[in-house]
Parts: structure tokens; C-alpha cells; sequence
């Protein structure tokens, strides 16, 4: 590993409080930007169980302690957050949380905080056990490809090492803050 | 003077909130807008990352209907206000720049309010869905002019109003 170090790697990067899977820290946004732009909506999950993965890499180190998603019309399943290493290793998640409140943001704190190193790329996963109007995302699974996103297809709760398919699921509008709790 | 470390390059002259990956997010979600008005005393909190010591002395937006008046402020990231200017008459249509008491920011997460007395006043502003604003750390809160003097979001904002604001280093912008 190179010895250079990596830009905003320091404890004194000024880091953002709320980081979500549709900012340009995430892969599929330059596909988001060659498909069109267009709103997040209330979306129905394509198979009850799975996960999809959200590529994603930051330039300063950063730490997850809060996960958030934006609750569809239908707030009656379980969902799991967490993230992924490139090589599907598991390091941190809510575990399965049941959705609470028809379209509102719903905070998660895992166990323990998630510290990700700058400029590494990641996996931010989003599971959901049902299927219709469960929450909100982009209705363009072909955005979800060529971004690099992949699929679980089962995944509730989130495991380590499981094994990544090709996604069928929309663009999930989820993501993390480095705050405890105020927001 | 800061004693966080100064690093290399120059301060920018103008700091411009909503934060460029959050205005990146919100232009990708297809959001644009121009003018509205954002509802009588509700605050809106837009965030920005101060990348390197900075002192602000004047907060600035363009106004599109002028009506009632406005306050300004930074807030720091536990949300309590580090300065505001105060009830203020909100200018004639054009860009307004309210001053504020010089304060010097450190690299780090803020804040910037705004709140109107009127519910006629409007400014330049893009208009995202409230569930949208809040995953990308807009706030909002009810019942919030004057500025208060540490805020509390609402779960769900009130109003799809995100205004343009810059913090600027100048006297003139």
C-alpha cells in the first residue's frame, strides 16, 4: 500500500453529518445523471427478502453511526442496513428492524459504529422483507447495473460472505449520518 | 485566529449552501424551482462543510417576492446558533445580503437558517419533496422566527422549500 497519504484521511476532514445512496459518493449517481434525472417515489421491492448493494466510496475516513431510509406508502415489513466490503465481508448492520411510519425518514443505530477508511469502496446494503410501496427509490434498475450494483437474494437479516448476483432491485434512497441522534 | 491548522491554498470568497454533493443530489432527484414562498416562521436548516477556517460576515439570497422580514443565522452541527442577524426587512426583489456579526468558523459541519415572518415573502429555491430534503440533512421547524437559539427538526419537513444561500468573506458579493 502506498505510504502517500490519502486525501481528508486525517482526523481533521471536515466530513458531512448526512451521506445518502443518491449523492455523487455513490457509483450509480453518474448513471443517474446519464439516464436522466428524475424524483424518488414510493417504490415497490422486487423479491421479499433481498438486498441490493450500493457501491460507494468517500475521500475522508468517516464514521456510520446512524443508518436511515425513507419509509414508502407501506410501512409493514422488516428491513436491514448495512455495509459491505468490495470482497462481501459484513461489517456492520441494523439487523432486522421492523419499518415504522408511512413516508418518513426512519433512523437505525447498529450495534456498534462502523468506521470506513477514505477513499475505499464500500457496499451500502438495503434489505426489505415485503414488496409492495416499502419504500422510496428510483424506479430504474438499469441505473442499478451499470453503477455497479448488485444483488442478495437472501438476505434478512444481513450475513456476512453471502453470495452477490445481478440486481433486479429499483435504486434505493437510503444512507447513514456520523451523529448518534439530533436529526 | 483559528487554531486549527491553515494547510495549504486560499478561503473562498463565497460559501455556498446547500453543500455540492447535496445540490448534486437534489438537481439528480430532477428538483428545480424558482421562487416561493417558504411559509410564515418556519425556519429552514441547509447544510455546509467549512472546509478550511473561514470567517463569514454577511449571508446572502435572492429575493423574489419582498414581504415581512428575515432572519439569518449558522448554526453549528448540535444545532445551536453561533450568530444570526435578527429580524430583518426583507429587501426588494434581487440578491439581499444581511450582515451578521463577523464569526469565524472552523472546518467542520453548519448550518445556515433562514425563517420569514410572512408567508407572501419568497426567495430563489429548489423544491424538493420533504422526505427527499430530510435524507439529504435539510431541516425544517415550525414556529421559528426569530431564529432560535438551538433548533429542533421536524421528522418530516412542512414546506418543499430548499433556498439558495451563500456565506460570504467580503463586504460585497
Amino acid at each position: 500500500m502506498a505510504a502517500w497519504p490519502k486525501p481528508g484521511a486525517g482526523p481533521q476532514a471536515a466530513t458531512p453529518l448526512f451521506i445518502n445512496s443518491m449523492m455523487p459518493h455513490f457509483f450509480q449517481y453518474q448513471a443517474r445523471l446519464g439516464a436522466g434525472a428524475a424524483a424518488p417515489a414510493s417504490l415497490n421491492w422486487a423479491n421479499a427478502n433481498s438486498a441490493c448493494l450500493l457501491p460507494f466510496r468517500l475521500p475522508f475516513a468517516y464514521v456510520i453511526r446512524r443508518f436511515f431510509w425513507i419509509n414508502g406508502s407501506t410501512a409493514t415489513s422488516n428491513v436491514d442496513v448495512g455495509v459491505f466490503t468490495m470482497e462481501g465481508e459484513l461489517l456492520g448492520s441494523l439487523g432486522t428492524t421492523a419499518q415504522s411510519g408511512s413516508g418518513t425518514i426512519q433512523y437505525g443505530t447498529p450495534s456498534s459504529s462502523i468506521p470506513l477508511e477514505a477513499d475505499t469502496p464500500y457496499f451500502l446494503a438495503f434489505a426489505c422483507s415485503g414488496t409492495t410501496s416499502r419504500a422510496w427509490g428510483y424506479s430504474n434498475n438499469v441505473v442499478m447495473r451499470l453503477g455497479g450494483g448488485l444483488r442478495i437474494a437472501s438476505a434478512m437479516p444481513l450475513a456476512t460472505n453471502p453470495t452477490l448476483v445481478l440486481t433486479a432491485e429499483n435504486f434505493q434512497l437510503c444512507g447513514f449520518t456520523r451523529t448518534g441522534s439530533g436529526f | 485566529m483559528s487554531d486549527w491548522p491553515q494547510g495549504g491554498g486560499h478561503v473562498r470568497n463565497t460559501v455556498f449552501a446547500p453543500q455540492a454533493e447535496v445540490l448534486a443530489y437534489l438537481m439528480v432527484c430532477n428538483y428545480t424551482g424558482a421562487g416561493a414562498a417558504p411559509g410564515q416562521n418556519v425556519a429552514t436548516y441547509v447544510p455546509v462543510t467549512i472546509e478550511k477556517p473561514t470567517t463569514v460576515t454577511q449571508i446572502s439570497y435572492n429575493v423574489t417576492t419582498q414581504s415581512g422580514n428575515v432572519d439569518v443565522g449558522i448554526f453549528d452541527e448540535a444545532r445551536v446558533q453561533l450568530v444570526s442577524s435578527g429580524a430583518t426587512a426583507v429587501a426588494a426583489a434581487g440578491i439581499q445580503t444581511v450582515n451578521i456579526t463577523d464569526t469565524l468558523l472552523d472546518p467542520g459541519a453548519y448550518f445556515v437558517g433562514i425563517s420569514f415572518s410572512s408567508a407572501t415573502a419568497a426567495c430563489t429555491r429548489l423544491a424538493a419533496a420533504t422526505q427527499v430534503m430530510k435524507a439529504g440533512g435539510i431541516q425544517q421547524e415550525s414556529s421559528a422566527h426569530p431564529l432560535p437559539s438551538t433548533f429542533t427538526a421536524l421528522t418530516t419537513p412542512v414546506v418543499t422549500f430548499v433556498p439558495l444561500l451563500a456565506l460570504t468573506t467580503r463586504t460585497t458579493l
